[in-house]
């Protein structure tokens, strides 16, 4: 089963950009992503720009509307996202747990949907 | 046979079984509403069936091959319409032998069952619900009535977290030995709730829901069957049978309860009391103390007492001190003010009880009458009775109203 495993949290929250701290959890990352790949459970993943880039696109009536940043205020944000093949949830589940940001933010697990 | 008798016999047997039944099916097509639709179907069969022509030689063999061949048959009419699915034709190939004896060999897979039910994945008052109308067998309409909420509200709980369970790939399984401890204890948690809900009946006239204090004894002696040695599962088997030892004694009042202090303890059921130690020793032989031993061991010191006078507070005070050390909750707090009380201490229990946080307890009812029993301790009637009056009410089962009564009359 697919499973995507969407990291949340609050950009003032955990190691911040230009610290040793940050490079260290950028290590821990590569580490995770490796493992997921020798695991052969990777198929995607990726860091996402900070909330401040975000665009969000509607269209009402036929009419585009075309807003600054997202569309809701909320404290935590999507920062990054991997898409695994896992067995169950409690294999995603343990892979989550190991994303470094699980130890300040968040990790929401959504299951692909299947259409078979 | 009277097809009367015949059909009591029937309802017995799916009674028994239907978790059983049900925990296999679900291990081999892997859809709780899947296996829930064609066992219902397969137990209106035998309705039909087994009155004419006779109850099969293995009847949970007979219950489980039809209601698997219906499934197999739906699933395979599904497959016209989609790829071919691979379990299906695992299933073809393992189970096609098999399947035409007439006594088949059926696991007992009700302990991946209730993992499955207690996945923390789902929140827990679905787990709950879950496990009584999968394990347990209880229909939508009784757990509905359990949890105070119309069936059409409940039916859709349930078939939302079978759902959940289904699309989000919550496994099947035992769970693996780093997440055992905090998992089996999610389980134990579960069943102390359903004990609770049938011990502490605040719904009915009734004092206590015998139901679920059974379904509580199936579950915890099902799963020390099938996973024995746990000391936490014993100490709760324990604890359970303790508080049962007592079921005669504080029902003898038809209008109210009997308080502990005032049971008649040539009423308690001295098997119980013994089946209680008897899995406290074990437990405890075990060497990994937890909260459900520490309870248990608290309602042991008051089954050694002779009467309410020879009952050991202090051990009972020091039990609760360790117990606050693994719970440290508001009720655990409550109850060592109590004990302090009992044991000679009613200013400490005062103070104790004036340190919680009153925010969170403002319609906490069990706080309510501790502050009444310190306080009378205290010879200050004034606060006895006002707190009374608050429990009374909080208070919506009519026993326990009639008990708070009397305690506010012997206060006039």
């Amino acid at each position: 089963m697919q499973y995507l495993l969407m990291i949340y949290s609050a950009e003032d929250a955990g190691p911040q950009p230009g610290t040793d701290e940050f490079m260290q959890m950028i290590g821990e990352y590569q580490k995770f992503t490796e493992q997921t790949q020798n695991d052969g459970v990777f198929i995607g993943g990726e860091a996402l720009d900070s909330i401040t880039t975000a665009t969000t696109v509607k269209v009402r009536n036929g009419n585009q509307e075309i807003t600054d940043g997202p569309f809701a205020e909320t404290k935590e944000a999507l920062g990054g996202y991997y898409l695994l093949d896992c067995s169950d949830l409690d294999q995603a589940i343990a892979y989550a747990a190991k994303i470094p940001t699980a130890a300040y933010g968040r990790i929401e697990i959504r299951p692909v949907m299947n259409f078979d | 046979m009277s097809k009367k008798s015949l059909r009591n016999k029937l309802d017995s047997l799916f009674r028994n079984d239907y978790g059983y039944l049900l925990a296999a099916l679900v291990k081999r097509i892997k859809d709780i509403e899947l296996a829930e639709d064609v066992l219902q179907d397969a137990i209106v069969k035998a309705h039909l069936i087994w009155p004419e022509q006779g109850t099969p030689q293995y009847p949970k063999s007979w219950l489980y091959k039809t209601a698997y061949n219906k499934a197999i048959d739906l699933l395979r009419r599904e497959q016209n319409f989609k790829h071919k699915s691979e379990l299906i034709n695992q299933h073809l190939i393992s189970e096609m032998g098999s399947e035409k004896a007439d006594n088949v060999v059926i696991n007992d897979d009700r302990l991946q069952l209730i993992f499955t039910c207690c996945h923390p994945a789902l929140r827990d008052s679905s787990q709950i619900a879950l496990i009584l109308n999968t394990v347990c067998g209880l229909t939508t309409e009784q757990v509905a009535e359990a949890f105070l909420t119309k069936p059409p509200t409940m039916a859709q709980r349930l078939v939302r977290a079978k759902r959940k369970i289904k699309s989000s790939g919550i496994p099947f399984n035992i769970p693996a030995a780093e997440d055992l401890p905090k998992r089996l204890s999610q389980v134990l948690t579960v069943i102390y709730l359903i004990y609770n809900q049938g011990y502490y009946n605040h719904q009915t006239a009734d004092l206590m829901d015998l139901n679920f204090t059974e379904e509580a004894f199936y579950l915890a002696k099902t799963l020390n069957q099938l996973m024995p040695k746990q000391a936490e599962l014993l100490g709760l088997l324990a604890l359970m049978s303790f508080h049962q030892s007592r079921f005669k004694a504080r029902s003898q009042c038809d209008k109210t309860f009997v308080t502990l202090k005032n049971q008649d303890r040539s009423l308690w059921d001295k098997g119980l009391i013994k089946s209680a130690n008897d899995y406290f020793q074990q437990a405890i032989g075990l060497k990994a103390l937890g909260p459900l031993q520490i309870q248990a061991a608290i309602s042991g010191v008051h089954s050694q007492a002779a009467n309410w006078d020879d009952t050991d507070w202090s051990q009972i005070t020091l039990l609760y001190e360790k117990l606050l050390v693994y719970q440290p909750t508001d009720t655990v707090k409550i109850n060592l003010a109590v004990a302090k009380c009992y044991s000679g201490n009613p200013e400490l229990a005062w103070q104790l009880l004036l340190d919680i946080k009153k925010k969170n307890l403002e319609h906490y009812l069990p706080y309510y009458l501790a502050q009444a029993e310190v306080a009378k301790h205290r010879s200050d009637d004034n606060t006895a009775f006002n707190c009374f009056s608050l429990a009374m009410a909080l208070s919506k089962n009519v026993r326990e109203q009639r008990y708070i009564k009397e305690q506010i009359d012997l206060l006039m």
